[in-house]
């Protein structure tokens, strides 16, 4: 059903956009502003010389698209400049990690990409030092409970988001790249080893593990709710790396050494489905050995068919519900054992209703 | 063109009417009775489209979930840009509206430079009137519109890049607290103004609809001549005082939302209207004195 989508049709091959009528425009435009992929589909239009010949009112969007994304990346290159100033004394490796990366390598996935925010990776024995740089160097960590510093210091994979007051860029500094309960956590330092050098203490993640790093990232611990630009990444990133012959072999051995064999798997699976990426038979079938059982695989397969592009008419709110709360409980069981999570849950649920109950004596 | 209100009715409260406005198409829904009624009244004569039309912005106004529609009404906005606006009460609803479509403005639109200003014409001449809140732009902005000004803009100043030209954005002009008894009797009529919003976070605000030969014709652009920054001051003398092109152009460029995302295009356009506009900043002491200087600074300096 969703193979019929406009805007998949669209990304898969941009020249259709040339046959679209207003409706078929509206529902694209639509779709691509809540799946934040409108600069990608301009990019594409201009790249391929498609702008001109396309409506006025659609050229004008595209145009505004393009210019969002080409300073949003412009801000993302000065606020990394900006963290190498604050960090010019460390002098181990700061890693690039998702969009800053793949604007800094210059990906073809960059191209027309809206990124927000900077994710950086640090060995774990250096958090505190980095931290404290960027304090110094005027960022502030948004004010949070105790409990949830506590909850990002111990379990999570990250600090709480830092922000500089002057340009409220969000930069997340991680040290690993799940979190550290999450039965898959792999060890960081191998990864961290195989970083490659971008410039002076600036590295970015070695081909491999940038690819494993998105797909761990939508299949194992995001949510997969409207992800579709996530899947194009990776999608991307497959047709450019793979033209070096060595690619596939490399990156499912890496696959298997890292213990991701599982969410490359359902990858490579969605990315053939939704997107037509071409990969060769051989991976394919490796990759079918870590596959989830029939039950398990019918059932990832009618909920992401179905969260993958959230939208679209006629279609069951029911089901879609299901589906969008069936992956994100999905995600939270991955993340941490079953009674850890029931007492962050219980945690949560009590801060909400002292909260409300707060407000409530507030009014009265 | 115009479609009869029961049509826009039925569409505002499902899925959506097309309201254009300036360059800017929007698609809006509106799920309260109340708020479609206050929203019908401030926007009538505006030109609503039964579509197909390519839609630049989508704005809903909705209720989060049962409770909130029905028992305790809250109303909730999606703009579909990261908003994270807090939920109003219903009678404070065309407010959400208001700020859906400013925060679509200030976030989403990239091909026009925008100045956090009042725009008007009069005689081919484009006035700019660029100015921090609550300096009284809207406030000036309004009395000048109903004082035989075309009203272009209270909020959003568009300037075409290329053509260097000023397109008229003319939507409702927001007035707050003491401003609101001052314009009422300026405009001398209720019909035009919106009920009045107590106890928001800005205080009281009220809704005035532009004059409506301001929305008719609402597609005419203007070249920019003048640049005029308010400064209100109850205390103060009257005075006028002119502006280097220097200052003129880095007021400008402090007054532009999308100076650094537009980038050399904005500077270059910047640019010219410090060289070619005359520029200066009023000190004045109420409307009908802000007006006349208005008036004094380009009859004697407009060649």
């Amino acid at each position: 059903m969703m193979k019929n989508n406009l805007l998949l049709k669209v990304l898969k091959n941009p020249v259709t956009m040339l046959d679209l009528d207003i409706k078929g425009w509206n529902s694209v435009l639509f779709e691509a502003q809540m799946l934040k992929l409108r600069g990608r589909l301009a990019n594409d239009a201009s790249e391929l010389g498609l702008l001109e010949k396309l409506p006025s009112k659609v050229q004008k969007i595209f145009i505004n698209a393009k210019i969002e994304a080409e300073s949003g990346q412009r801000k993302i290159m000065w606020e990394v400049n900006r963290i190498r100033r604050a960090l010019f004394e460390f002098e181990e490796k700061i890693i690039l990690v998702k969009g800053s990366a793949y604007i800094a390598k210059g990906l073809n996935c960059a191209a027309g990409r809206t990124s927000v925010d900077i994710d950086i990776l640090v060995a774990k024995k250096n958090l505190d030092i980095v931290e404290n740089h960027l304090f110094i160097a005027g960022y502030g960590s948004q004010t949070m409970s105790e409990y949830d510093q506590l909850y990002y210091r111990e379990w999570g994979h990250e600090l709480p988001p830092l922000l500089h007051p002057d340009r409220m860029v969000e930069v997340d500094v991680h040290h690993t790249i799940l979190q550290v309960t999450n039965k898959l956590s792999p060890n960081i330092d191998t990864i961290i080893n195989a970083a490659e050098q971008l410039e002076d203490n600036i590295y970015l993640l070695c081909r491999e593990d940038m690819l494993l790093h998105s797909i761990v990232h939508q299949f194992v611990d995001g949510t997969v709710k409207a992800s579709l630009r996530n899947l194009l990444e990776q999608s991307d990133m497959i047709k450019e790396f793979s033209l070096d012959p060595d690619f596939w072999q490399r990156f499912m051995d890496r696959a298997e050494e890292l213990n991701f064999s599982r969410p490359v798997f359902y990858c490579l699976h969605y990315c053939k489905y939704f997107l037509n990426t071409n990969i060769p038979d051989n991976v394919m079938i490796r990759a079918q050995k870590s596959a989830p059982g029939p039950l398990i695989r019918k059932l990832m397969d009618m909920m992401i068919f179905r969260v993958m592009v959230p939208f679209g008419e006629n279609r069951s709110k029911l089901s879609d519900y299901l589906a969008t709360n069936g992956l994100y409980m999905r995600s939270h069981l991955l993340r941490m054992p079953p009674v850890m999570l029931a007492t962050h849950l219980t945690r949560k649920l009590y801060r909400r209703f002292d909260i409300s109950v707060r407000a409530l004596k507030k009014s009265a | 063109m115009s479609l009869d209100s029961r049509t826009i009715k039925h569409h505002l409260s499902g899925q959506g009417i097309l309201m254009s406005i300036g360059p800017i198409c929007t698609r809006i829904s509106i799920k309260f009775p109340s708020i479609r009624d206050d929203f019908l009244h401030i926007y009538k004569g505006y030109s609503f489209l039964e579509g197909p039309e390519i839609t630049d912005f989508y704005l809903d106004v909705y209720g989060r979930n049962f409770y909130r529609r029905y028992l305790r009404p809250q109303v909730a906005i999606n703009t579909l840009m990261n908003d994270n606006y807090v939920p109003l009460p219903v009678s404070m609803g065309l407010l959400s509206v208001e700020m859906g479509m400013n925060w679509q403005m200030a976030v989403g639109c990239k091909t026009h430079i925008l100045f956090h200003a009042g725009v008007l014409e009069k005689n081919g001449v484009g006035l700019i009137i660029p100015a921090i809140s609550g300096s009284g732009k809207s406030t000036l902005s309004a009395g000048l519109a109903y004082n035989g000004w075309r009203f272009f803009s209270d909020e959003f100043g568009l300037l075409d890049a290329d053509s260097g030209e000023l397109c008229s954005y003319p939507r409702p002009v927001s007035l707050k607290n003491e401003s609101i008894s001052v314009i009422k009797e300026w405009v001398g009529m209720d019909e035009p103004f919106s009920r009045e919003y107590e106890g928001t976070p800005k205080g009281t605000i009220c809704y005035l609809r532009p004059p409506n030969s301001s929305i008719e014709n609402m597609h005419k652009t203007v070249q920019p001549r003048v640049v005029i920054h308010p400064v209100f001051n109850p205390d103060a003398k009257p005075d006028i005082k002119p502006l280097t092109e220097t200052m003129a152009f880095f007021r400008l460029v402090r007054s532009s939302a999308n100076y650094g995302d537009i980038g050399e295009p904005a500077f270059h356009a910047l640019a010219k209207i410090a060289k070619e506009c005359i520029s200066c900043e009023i000190t004045y002491s109420s409307l009908e004195e802000g007006i006349q200087l208005v008036n004094k600074f380009i009859d004697e300096n407009l060649p």
